[in-house]
């Protein structure tokens, strides 16, 4: 009974919270609904027995990820920012993605079977590592290398555009 | 208009000069409340509050003590849960409060010693120790402002979004075996995950004043923090692999028995740990010399300069609750948390006590240490304490890898490799305070070339 209003309680939070983060045309409060929604599915984890995911999904995606995006957003200034509104031609696009998104999550909640077994162990989080480092070892190095080629991305993206003023580097250029 | 225009002149130079037109503060509500209550009783109240202090301290102390005491004893087991939970979570915002009440006075206290003041005397009967009450007292009948352009919600939403994670990292935080609100097998996660939100409630504010200094506030605590997670999540990492566990109880459990077995002395590298968790965690709760985000020299106050009245009082509990909480972390985690020195004598008094002493540390530090420059902050975090840390992780990894009898991999030679890491990790501890006498020499240096033209007498 209690769990069922907890449950009810946290998914109305977070699927409200996603209506706002569509409804919702400043970029800052956009960031701190999507912070709401992720602690609203950290809740759900905790509620499922989850504690690791859920602890992980609050350390790693609001105290990481979404201080980073709140962080960038606001270095963009208040007077200047976008308004979001998406033109006549993506408007197009954005409906078809999304059909096609809604399509594949609807389908896939439907296909699961879904089975109503005992918590899991308490002990998780030395089944979540021995099974990264055993069963999906392969998968796991893969996100793991994917991972370092988007830092470097990003480090190649970041560094300073404006050429060093090295004497071998001007040689060969004429300056306007 | 007309008419104080002309009335002006006429008063004399002396009153006109000074006299400032104060709009009326409107009370409603909770603080009319208050107030009326305040100007009721407070003539009678607070002089014989003063004059018995010492009787109502100890009175307290022992009501507490006895209340805990017959509440575990006879009443907890007859309850349903969720009572014993309702009663261990007001026990614990009264504990937190007052680790937020005595902790800002005992600030002052600290920053007076250091600077050879007193500090506040008066209020109170002895060394002014009523200070933050009455404090509170006066930011409770403050006016509550808020900037006409600032962003509403968020900017009333945020001391709470900074306050509640605070305390909700105390629910993870063990005094001792049993005195733990939730025995969790990912505590320490749960203690740094809260720590982390609470943070966004700083960002929050600082964004939603519309003011340039609270922007600039928000901005550094953002890159600050994000950067200084990682040394600090990496030394505490180095110590979870020695121990083999995420929960505080069992971490804490693990080193029963003397000083020795705390996980400082464990090895080298571990001792070396615990100061960079130390720094990191300073940078963390935004204590000097990482205090940027309301540095007062350059930001009026930073993050908070907006806000008034019991808002401000709630950032600066959420700013003591967290020094109380990474100190709390560092304790339980390599001094031992409950276990006494000596063997035997566990409780969560020598708890309270050693974290208070690393709380002592952070005030002894911030007053102490200039603030360094925001590129020093950063520069300090990648540069310098993150490589450190990550070779104090391997070290200690392969440290205990030596002797552990399922890995075999070091049998033959175990009394080399130990050698060899001793020396490393006695390189390490020797590079930490060259490093650390080296920026003290050069503490008038500054670091970057193109500063130092610009700088008068560099």
């Amino acid at each position: 009974m209690l769990e069922a209003v907890i449950f009810f309680l946290l998914a109305g939070l977070a699927v409200a919270a996603g209506v706002a983060i569509l409804l919702s045309t400043s970029i800052v409060r956009m960031a701190y609904w999507l912070i709401t929604m992720l602690i609203a599915v950290g809740g759900l984890y905790f509620l499922l027995g989850a504690y690791f995911v859920g602890v992980i999904q609050i350390l790693v995606y609001v105290g990481g990820v979404a201080v980073l995006l709140v962080f960038g957003v606001m270095l963009t200034s208040r007077q200047l920012a976008p308004k979001l509104r998406p033109g006549r031609g993506e408007v197009v696009w954005l409906a078809l993605v999304g059909f096609v998104l809604l399509e594949a999550l609807t389908l896939s909640i439907l296909h699961t079977r879904w089975q109503q077994n005992a918590m899991a162990p308490a002990n998780s989080v030395g089944e979540i590592g021995r099974s990264l480092l055993g069963e999906f070892l392969g998968p796991f190095e893969l996100v793991s290398v994917l991972l370092l080629v988007a830092m470097l991305g990003a480090a190649y993206l970041a560094r300073p555009k404006v050429p060093t003023q090295g004497p071998q580097h001007a040689k060969g250029t004429t300056v306007p | 208009m007309n008419q104080t225009a002309n009335i002006k002149p006429q008063t004399p130079l002396g009153q006109a000069m000074f006299v400032c037109e104060r709009p009326k503060v409107e009370y409603r509500g909770l603080s009319l409340k208050i107030v009326q209550l305040a100007t009721k009783w407070g003539p009678i109240g607070i002089p014989l509050l003063l004059r018995f202090a010492w009787g109502i301290f100890f009175a307290a102390l022992v009501f507490v003590i006895a209340f805990v005491w017959v509440v575990g004893r006879f009443i907890n087991p007859l309850l349903p849960w969720f009572v014993r939970d309702v009663v261990v979570v007001v026990g614990l915002l009264a504990f937190v409060s007052i680790v937020a009440i005595i902790g800002i006075w005992g600030e002052r206290k600290v920053s007076g010693r250091i600077q050879s003041r007193l500090g506040p005397m008066r209020t109170g009967a002895w060394h002014g120790w009523a200070q933050s009450l009455a404090d509170g007292l006066k930011f409770v009948q403050k006016e509550d402002l808020i900037p006409q352009d600032a962003d509403k919600p968020l900017f009333r939403l945020a001391p709470y979004v900074a306050l509640v994670p605070a305390f909700c990292a105390y629910l993870a935080i063990p005094f001792g075996v049993g005195w733990v609100f939730h025995d969790s097998d990912v505590g320490l996660l749960f203690v740094l995950a809260m720590l982390a939100i609470e943070v966004l409630g700083v960002i929050m504010g600082g964004w939603a004043s519309n003011s340039k200094w609270s922007l600039y506030g928000a901005m550094r605590e953002g890159c600050q923090l994000v950067s200084y997670e990682i040394p600090m999540g990496l030394s505490l990492v180095a110590a979870v692999a020695w121990l083999g566990s995420l929960s505080l109880v069992e971490l804490g459990r693990a080193q029963d028995g003397g000083w020795w077995s705390w996980l400082l002395f464990q090895n080298p590298f571990l001792f070396a740990a615990f100061f960079t968790y130390y720094i990191a965690s300073l940078a963390s709760c935004k204590r000097s010399p990482f205090d940027l985000p309301e540095g007062e020299s350059e930001l009026v106050a930073g993050f908070h300069t907006e806000y008034s009245g019991f808002r401000f009082v709630m950032f600066f509990f959420a700013e003591y609750m967290g020094m109380f909480a990474v100190s709390a972390v560092a304790t339980v985690i390599f001094l031992g948390g409950w276990n006494s020195p000596v063997p035997g004598l566990a409780s969560p008094l020598w708890f309270v006590i050693k974290s208070t002493f690393l709380v002592w540390v952070q005030m002894w530090v911030r007053w102490t240490l200039p603030r360094i420059r925001i590129d020093q902050v950063m520069h300090a975090c990648v540069k310098y304490l993150l490589p450190f840390t990550l070779l104090l992780f391997v070290g200690s990894s392969l440290w205990q890898l030596y002797d552990n009898p399922d890995h075999r991999l070091f049998e033959g030679f175990a009394a080399v490799v130990r050698f060899g890491l001793g020396c490393l990790g006695l390189l390490l501890l020797g590079l930490y305070f060259a490093g650390a006498a080296y920026g003290f020499y050069h503490r008038n240096q500054l670091v970057g070339q193109m500063v130092r033209k610009h700088l008068p007498g560099a």
